[in-house]
């Protein structure tokens, strides 16, 4: 009995290591698929071919096609994260100095999820993951520079604060930190311009609905919300008692667990009164727009169904295109047609652009691995791929007349512009700068384009007369989802601090207008004929498509 | 002894052979990879009671987990045991392979009400071709010496000691999501025993297996499930096809020597209305309507970490032994039931009515996907 007990402890005790995450025989702890009947398995799309960057703190792992960017990384790696967020966590490393972080880079979320290297299941959707016992951490390619910079010192961050505390880990000795401070450092490392604005965007609206999580919800972090609260505790931690805290802190969770000792400890406060300190804050810090009307007490969604809407765009009449996870768990084209929804792809969705005629769509989708336009013809389904000249697409805009893209790739590790015929060949370059050019929109007339790029930390409105560029905007809020409209005024997302609101700009003057009056954050804006706009509006962790009409 | 010193030299030549210096590409600043295993964690616990004790659990990798190491050591000085398990894994393109070496004592049962307890000893090759995502080729190579520890009297047959060496190739599709309740589940395998390496054993088996999922909107789903399998040659007599109840561990998997029996299996047959190991033999048929509804949240697909899902089920078997069937008819029975998803994992009630007047009605219990 004594040992049947011990066995039956040994198992458990290999299940809760992780010696057993697919494996439903004792007696195998291999993972090659075989040893379960049921479920699906790692089936790399491509093969890979590694190679390996040595750089300062950092080894960069990459394969084919991926030598700009791993460049590029190392870069981000040695001359941003790791100095931005080492000095103040050295001390954790006076007696065993921090060794080598191995960083893999991934060139699209399905190589990552197909690959073992990820260390996650197949159907996880992370960005990145720091696996900070073994210093590895895994990186998918992103879109922009300023993601890719964000993704790299999140995870970098996660490694450095928390390697030098593995064994606590492993044998869970004293306490363990809430994921509060371990997910909020990462963020709080963040350049502030690579944060993903739709997490501050979550957290406003958590706080006008005075929905906010308690510290032992906050133990755990996973959703949008939880990370913007993540970070915005620590953002309140470091600017009211010092960033040399942070650290501190850190150091007494592991110490004593998440109670109010390690709190009183470090902080002179007990947990519940940061909390309801930090509440107090973010009142007055999301203070704009809290009496605004709300779209959703004058509207109702123009898309029924569950799941998350968004990027809706017309394709002829009373067609609405749109992305959504209405049947899956990634984001897949959906045509709204008279009240009934189709799903056009069973796809990974990234971008898309509708022709003219509303006839046919070109979208962005990484299922071979490596990302890819592919062309849909909306009537009959049916999906080819689009030989476009450049590597990875990013997004794609199809010109009025239908005989030209303006095309956002990501070559060299930032988003450019350039323009290609149907065929896929390049004619122009509109935007190559160093940083981030992209969500390029053209002029009804099809001679100009608007896009977005970066002036001095926030994102512009450039304008393209076929020739030059020239900056549209020039304020301290992001600019984005820009749109020509009919009436010849450009429309676009305009706000910062997690607000965002639909506003236009003459493209001859320059003068910018905030057209949506309501509480809530509207993005993807565009103009009907008709006068009214189809917005993607955020609401309590769910995004839908509204049909509104400005100055109602 | 030798037991760990094999143990220990075969770690090492793992260990070491990926250990080659990597290769600088001419005129670039970059390097070939080479995999290398390296320590991940190791937990031991070590513990004197009159006589040295340890457990522990390791694993190695290489940085791209293209090989992946994992063992487990339990040994007691006073009780003279050595236990251990150790898997290597090595990830090519398309391909996973493994070779497993193992000494551990198996419940071949659910964890509340096992079957027999035998000590297991040998060695697995395993091979994965990872075609898509969802459907694959698997292949098995086993060599393995079994001794009964203890038997339940529930349980129908006579549990021999002995020793086999087996095969098996399986062919296998797996699109259902549970989301969308739709998809199929099936795979078609061909296996047994050879008489060599000082086995006692030579049979052939073949069995398939196929589950329909089909949705009806968002709440209601129906399931058709057929099973079934047969033995010819000599096998040993606890590894042949059992059905009876829910059985959490695929007994009729170790026919042809997966060694599934253990406390991870879930659900892979059901015949409900019926004991545990009711019945045991050389072929099996097994058929299965079950319809779901989905009684909390709405849609599967705003399921959080809470829903109720209510069932009603039709379930039918037969199984024969040196062709002669156990029952003048097949065993059958229907019912109701009710599970719970709690954080990712199902738990279930059933209550089911034999057609079997002779027979009472009886709860199950599971957990995991029955189908």
């Amino acid at each position: 009995m004594k040992n049947r007990l011990l066995a039956i402890g040994l198992v458990l005790l290999i299940a809760i290591t992780g010696g057993l995450p697919h494996s439903r025989a004792a007696m195998e702890i291999t993972n090659t698929g075989a040893e379960f009947r049921f479920g699906r398995v790692k089936s790399p799309p491509r093969p890979l071919k590694w190679q390996v960057l040595p750089a300062r703190h950092f080894r960069i792992h990459f394969y084919q096609g991926m030598e700009d960017l791993a460049l590029r990384c190392r870069t981000i790696l040695t001359e941003e994260a790791y100095d931005r967020v080492y000095p103040d966590f050295q001390d954790f490393y006076t007696i065993n100095p921090l060794p080598e972080i191995r960083v893999i880079l991934f060139d699209s979320r399905r190589d990552f999820q197909n690959s073992q290297a990820s260390g996650v299941p197949l159907t996880a959707t992370p960005e990145g993951v720091a696996h900070f016992l073994v210093n590895r951490l895994a990186v998918i390619k992103q879109p922009t520079l300023r993601e890719l910079r964000g993704v790299l010192i999140h995870e970098v961050t996660h490694i450095i604060t928390l390697h030098s505390f593995r064994n606590n880990f492993l044998l869970n000795l004293a306490g363990q930190p809430p994921d509060w401070l371990v997910e909020g450092l990462a963020e709080y490392y963040m350049p502030e311009e690579t944060r993903f604005p739709m997490r501050e965007g979550a957290l406003r609206d958590a706080v006008l609905q005075d929905k906010l999580s308690n510290m032992d919800s906050l133990r755990t972090v996973q959703t949008n919300l939880d990370y913007a609260q993540a970070w915005s505790l620590t953002d309140y931690v470091a600017r009211q008692y010092g960033r040399e805290k942070l650290p501190a802190l850190l150091a007494e969770f592991f110490a004593r667990g998440d109670k109010d000792a390690a709190y009183q400890a470090v902080l002179n406060i007990s947990r519940r009164e940061l909390w309801e300190d930090w509440k107090a804050d973010l009142q007055s810090r999301y203070a704009a727009g809290r009496d605004a009307p709300r779209i959703r007490d004058e509207y109702e969604p123009c898309i029924a169904g569950h799941g998350q809407h968004m990027q809706a765009r017309p394709a002829g009449e009373r067609r609405i295109v749109f992305l959504s996870t209405h049947q899956s768990n990634y984001f897949d084209l959906y045509l709204w047609e008279e009240g009934k929804i189709r799903r056009l792809t069973d796809w990974t969705v990234s971008a898309y652009g509708v022709s003219p005629e509303g006839k046919e769509i070109l979208f962005v989708s990484d299922v071979e691995g490596e990302h890819l336009l592919y062309r849909l013809a909306l009537e009959s389904g049916e999906i080819s791929p689009f030989p476009l000249d450049l590597p990875n697409p990013v997004d794609v805009a199809w010109s009025p007349a239908g005989d030209r893209l303006a095309v956002t790739v990501n070559i060299k590790g930032d988003t450019d512009i350039y323009l290609v015929d149907l065929e896929g060949k390049v004619l122009a370059r509109v935007a190559g700068g160093p940083y981030d050019e992209y969500s390029p929109a053209w002029a009804p007339d099809g001679r100009s384009l608007v896009y977005v790029a970066p002036y001095c930390g926030y994102d512009q409105l450039y304008l393209w007369d076929g020739e030059n560029s020239r900056r549209l905007t020039a304020d301290g809020n992001r600019h984005q989802d820009p749109v020509w409209g009919p009436d010849g005024l450009i429309y676009f997302t305009i706000g910062a601090e997690g607000y965002y609101r639909t506003a236009t700009v003459d493209p001859a003057t320059g003068e910018v207008k905030v057209v949506s009056p309501f509480q809530e954050t509207l993005l993807y804006p565009y103009p009907l004929a008709g006068g009214e706009i189809l917005s993607t509006v955020y609401q309590a962790g769910e995004y839908k498509i509204y049909r509104w009409r400005p100055g109602e | 002894m030798k037991r760990v010193i094999t143990v220990l030299l075969v770690v090492f030549a793992l260990f070491f052979q990926g250990s080659r210096p990597a290769r600088v590409l001419a005129e670039v600043p970059w390097e070939e990879y080479r995999p290398q295993l390296e320590m991940e964690y190791l937990i031991p616990f070590l513990f004197y009671d009159g006589g040295w004790q340890t457990i522990t659990y390791g694993r190695m990798s290489s940085v791209l987990r293209d090989q992946e190491l994992q063992f487990f050591l339990w040994a007691d000085q006073k009780e003279d045991i050595l236990y251990y398990v150790l898997g290597y894994t090595r990830h090519h393109y398309k391909w996973s392979t493994g070779i497993n070496f193992y000494s551990m004592p198996v419940n071949g049962g659910p964890l509340w009400d096992t079957a027999f307890w035998e000590e297991q000893t040998g060695i697995s090759l395993l091979g994965c071709y990872r075609r898509t995502n969802e459907t694959r080729l698997n292949l098995r190579l086993q060599w393995e010496k079994f001794a009964p520890m203890a038997v339940a009297s529930a349980f129908p047959e006579p549990v021999e000691a002995g020793t086999i060496f087996g095969w098996e190739a399986t062919a296998l599709k797996d699109n259902f999501t549970f989301l969308a309740q739709r998809g199929n589940r099936e795979y078609i395998s061909v296996g047994g025993a050879l008489p060599v390496f000082n086995s006692g054993y030579h049979y052939y088996k073949l069995e398939a297996d196929r589950r329909s999922y089909l949705p009806f909107g968002d709440r209601f789903s129906a399931i058709v499930s057929l099973r079934g399998g047969k033995i010819w040659g000599r096998y040993p007599s606890q590894r042949g096809f059992t059905i009876g109840g829910i059985q959490q561990a695929n007994l009729s998997g170790l026919g042809n020597l997966v060694n599934e029996g253990t406390l991870w299996e879930l659900a892979d047959s059901v015949l409900r209305g019926y004991p545990l190991y009711r019945f045991n033999g050389d072929g099996f048929l097994l058929g299965n309507i079950e319809l779901r509804a989905l009684l909390h949240p709405g849609s599967y697909y705003n399921i959080g970490n809470f829903a109720v899902i209510g069932s009603l089920f039709l379930d039918a078997g037969q199984i024969w032994q040196n062709e002669l069937p156990l029952n003048p008819e097949p065993a059958a029975s229907w019912g109701a039931g009710i599970k719970f998803f709690l954080g990712g994992l199902l738990v279930g009630i059933d209550y089911a009515l034999p057609l079997d007047p002779e027979e009472k009605p009886r709860w199950h219990f599971s957990l995991g996907e029955v189908f």
